[in-house]
């Protein structure tokens, strides 16, 4: 089999919530958490995820790692589609992709030990290991003196410390690939640096592919060489790192990076409509429009495709079609 | 004119007192905006319930004054409290927008405190509400909506409509942005400057996002440990920043598009409970020398309107 | 709670708890030293036949001369047995149930709830006149009975805690490290879930007790052993009551409701220290 050059490859990822309607009423409508996404991760990429809450980033995560299945698409981790594989393999390629929640209060059992936290993947997945093992781990998250950390339980330590357990869990079976969803949203502004150091160093040191999803651009310009902006289950615009901070094309990306509070810039503007009210789901035309200064009548109708615009460069707009 | 002076507030815990608020002053001109900014457990949320009195049970006022209006609030017997409370100075909490109650409408809920409080009728507190409503930039619809057909943004918005009702002249937010996307937070950032603007509102923004706060706030006081470590004009602060910490909390933010690493602070916060003498930024800093062991938290004077409380700025 | 001595010091606190705690250590000593106690055998008739309390028998006779505070003492046995052996049931059954039902969802968890549904509705007291006819009227039928019809509500909480534990993140976790489903229930819903099971158990066991009480009073079930359902029937079908002669049934009744109550206090407490939604 050739060696493939991308860790991760969704195509045409879709899932879709049904939503019930009243006994008398046969239409079938869906909530679209997800509606066609399709992006490659290439091995050894920080790749970056920005979108808001209820954009779907959370559900193409759970996707990724296995945890959900998607309503159609296909998910391929070093070239193998993960939906198609039987539990047994599943299980062998379950050694290759691990991921980092958001909230550290709630992804470590609260009656389990830093040791019972951290052993738990080597153990399931048969991996022999030995005490060292778990104190090299301990410290190459900055938990030191390692020995102090073992033996403590979740809510003898901080937010920032247990989320460096969480990390340390996902390393532990040596993973290529981890997702990290929104890891430091939670932490304090002053320990999040830390953090992402972290896996940046893990990415540079041990050629860790990583996904980074975030509503933050500003982490996911700091953090992906590669960036991908998500809004209600679409992606609206795909480039470089590059690309996306300094010429955003979509309207949505624009307000984002518009939005940043930057430190000495008083009275910006930012290009946005006001949201109407919660997530009606918009039945045709772009999922924008109702926000979008710039909509055209098209808009309403049709709905915009990714189109490539250069070399690292998509975006999902009629406002660039050719 | 809102003076704090000395003030200190202690929560009961299992295994001693939480030195939460530690002796602090400050002072806080009319018609400002002034930006709290303070990571968890630097005392910032106590501060605020501290000003309207409402502390949960466990906590006790030790000392210190809050002067407002030339009257010491918190000497104020609980039935002169309550002419304050609400009505002269306001608060947001985190969070607030999911409090909302469900069943009613909007104007409705926006109303009640004047129907309750002022015994006004329902018509004309209706039409205070409304026009509430108007000034935080809601369109009239929402007036007759129920909380779950609104978006937080939205939520947040009626939220602060509730708290300038009564038309105070202090209104406190307490992370009034948080759980809001970065656009919403923009906008909110924004009507708040809005109603400093055209009614003189006197605003304290608590919040542990510095460049939040940085982008309305007219002064900004840093928080650590229960203590003040640093206090001055916005751009004072932003551009000049004294202490470690406040560097090092600047430090921390990455600008979009620029390939600087960010720093960040080492180590945790210490626990507050029974803490040693001394600055409280010891285990972390990168300048700390043993005058920090032993340092009084007397404030230094770096630059006009500009205070710094660190060893490094003189004895 | 992390370890014991934490635990007991919250405890401590509860005062309700404490006098729970207090009620019962009593009767349970009562009941262990009882051969021990200078008091009559429980079934040594004498000639003082409903006599009121006095200082030979301070809770007075009964119709047959059998002392009464000697009878109360007897009889805390059956109450502490049927109330704990009962709970271990509902305990186990409803444990099983609720997590297997709440984590699994699909076609399990409807049966299970039908299952749950179904054992709900029976007509308990029916249900007891008939196994108890058919298999024989003794202690262990009526524990099992007991058991078996109370174990739907705790299934029912259990299933309610799996269904909003499932969903935290720390499963995800350890479902990406590929731990075996049944590793998940047992070791990681299941010790969240057991302290606030433990609670409602103590709950369940002084409404075993009260069941088993009320069964034998209403002359069901196990009415040879000597038991406060047994004494309350004797003193209600003699007509002890309408004749005025109090003692035969206040006395029981005293000593029934304490260790209702007592049972009742320290699983209130409980339920209030392991409360999930305090804050740590």
């Amino acid at each position: 089999m050739v060696s493939n050059m991308n860790i991760v490859e969704t195509e045409g990822v879709k899932k879709y919530y049904p939503i019930r309607g009243t006994i008398f009423s046969r239409q079938k409508r869906f909530i679209k958490a997800l509606d066609g996404i399709s992006l490659n991760i290439e091995k050894g990429e920080i790749y970056s995820l920005v979108g808001e809450t209820g954009s779907g980033k959370t559900t193409l995560g759970k996707i990724l790692v296995g945890l959900i299945p998607p309503t159609e698409g296909a998910v391929k981790i070093d070239g193998i589609d993960i939906y198609s594989l039987r539990k047994k393999e599943i299980k062998q390629l379950r050694k290759k992709v691990q991921m980092i929640f958001q909230d550290p209060y709630e992804s470590l059992d609260p009656k389990y030990k830093v040791k019972d936290i951290i052993e738990e993947p080597l153990k399931f997945n048969h991996i022999e290991y030995s005490k060292d093992r778990i104190i090299e781990l301990l410290d190459f998250v900055s938990l030191k003196p390692p020995e102090d950390f073992i033996n403590k339980y979740p809510f003898q330590l901080s937010g920032g410390q247990r989320q460096r357990v969480a990390i340390a869990r996902a390393l532990a079976i040596s993973p290529e690939f981890i997702i990290a969803d929104e890891p430091v949203s939670m932490l304090d502004a002053s320990i999040r640096a830390n953090f992402l150091n972290i896996l940046k160093d893990m990415n540079r040191n041990y050629n860790l592919s990583i996904l980074m999803i975030t509503h933050d651009i500003s982490i996911a310009s700091y953090m992906g060489k590669r960036i991908s902006v998500l809004y209600r289950g679409k992606i609206v615009e795909q480039g470089s790192n590059y690309e996306i901070i300094k010429n955003p094309l979509h309207p949505y990306t624009i307000a984002l990076i518009e939005s940043i509070p930057l430190i000495g810039k008083r009275d910006k503007e930012v290009h946005i409509k006001d949201e109407i009210s919660s997530n009606i789901p918009v039945d045709k035309g772009c999922n924008f429009y109702p926000r979008c200064p710039f909509a055209m009548d098209i808009c309403k109708e049709k709905e915009p495709e990714l189109e490539v615009i250069s070399q690292n460069h998509l975006v999902s707009c009629f406002l660039y079609k050719q | 004119m809102i003076e704090i002076k000395n003030l200190i507030v202690k929560y009961k815990a299992e295994k001693g007192f939480v030195h939460a608020i530690d002796n602090i002053n400050l002072k806080i001109d009319d018609g400002v905006i002034f930006g709290l900014v303070g990571e968890s457990g630097s005392g910032k949320t106590t501060l605020g319930l501290t000003f309207l009195r409402i502390l949960p049970k466990n906590a006790i006022i030790k000392s210190g004054e809050i002067i407002f209006s030339g009257i010491n609030i918190l000497n104020l017997p609980e039935n002169e409290m309550i002419k304050y409370r609400g009505k002269k100075i306001s608060m947001i909490f985190q969070g607030a927008m999911n409090s909302l109650n469900p069943v009613i409408n909007i104007e409705k809920q926006v109303a009640e405190p004047l129907i309750y409080h002022d015994n006004l009728s329902l018509d004309e507190a209706l039409k205070i509400a409304r026009e509430k409503l108007k000034m935080v930039g809601l369109p009239e619809n929402v007036g007759k909506s129920y909380p779950h057909q609104l978006s937080g943004g939205m939520k947040q918005r009626v939220v602060i409509a509730m708290a300038i009702i009564t038309n105070p002249e202090v209104l406190i937010a307490d992370e009034p942005t948080t759980a809001l996307d970065v656009v919403t937070q923009d906008r909110i950032m924004k009507l708040i400057k809005s109603l400093q603007k055209e009614y003189n509102l006197t605003t304290i923004l608590i919040s542990h996002d510095l460049p939040i706060v940085s982008e309305v706030a007219d002064k900004i006081a840093i928080m650590y440990g229960g203590k003040i470590i640093e206090v001055g004009e916005y751009y004072q602060i932003l551009k000049n920043a004294k202490h470690p910490y406040t560097i090092g909390l600047l430090s921390s933010i990455p600008e979009p598009g620029s390939t600087k690493e960010i720093k960040g602070i080492p180590g945790e916060p210490i626990s507050l409970v029974n803490p040693p003498p001394g600055c409280r930024l010891y285990n972390r800093c990168q300048f700390a020398s043993d005058k920090c062991k032993t340092y009084d938290y007397s404030p230094k004077m770096v630059e006009e309107k500009h205070e710094v409380y660190c060893t490094l700025y003189g004895e | 709670m992390r370890n014991l001595n934490e635990f007991w010091a919250k405890y401590k606190k509860n005062k309700i708890g404490i006098v729970g705690l207090f009620i019962i250590i009593f009767f349970v000593l009562l009941s262990i030293l009882a051969p021990i106690l200078p008091i009559p055998s429980p079934t040594a008739t004498t000639s003082q036949i409903d006599s009121p309390p006095s200082l030979i028998h301070p809770f007075g006779t009964n119709d047959l001369g059998e002392d009464m505070l000697s009878l109360c003492i007897w009889s805390i046995e059956i109450s502490l047995i049927t109330g704990i052996f009962a709970a271990i049931i509902i305990i186990l059954i409803g444990l099983i149930i609720g997590m297997i039902s709440g984590y699994y969802g699909g076609i399990i968890d409807e049966i299970f709830m039908r299952i749950t549904d179904f054992f709900l509705v029976i007509p308990s007291l029916v249900l007891i006149i008939v196994i108890t006819a058919l298999f024989g009227a003794n202690l262990f039928n009526v524990i099992l009975i007991i058991g078996l019809l109370s174990w739907p509500t705790t299934a029912r909480i259990v299933r309610s805690m799996t269904l909003s534990l499932k969903e935290r993140q720390f499963i995800e976790a350890a479902k990406i490290s590929n731990v075996p489903n049944f590793y998940i229930i047992f070791k990681h819903l299941f010790p969240n879930v057991f302290p606030v099971i433990i609670a409602t158990g103590i709950l369940n066991i002084s409404g075993a007790i009260f069941t088993q009480a009320s069964l034998v009073f209403l002359g069901v079930g196990n009415i040879t052993d000597l038991s406060f359902g047994l004494l309350l029937h004797n003193a209600f079908e003699g007509g002890d009551i309408i004749g005025g002669f109090w003692w035969t049934s206040l006395f029981p009744g005293l000593f029934l409701t304490l260790i209702i109550i007592g049972f009742v206090f320290i699983g209130r407490s409980l339920e209030q220290i392991l409360n999930p939604k305090r804050s740590e």
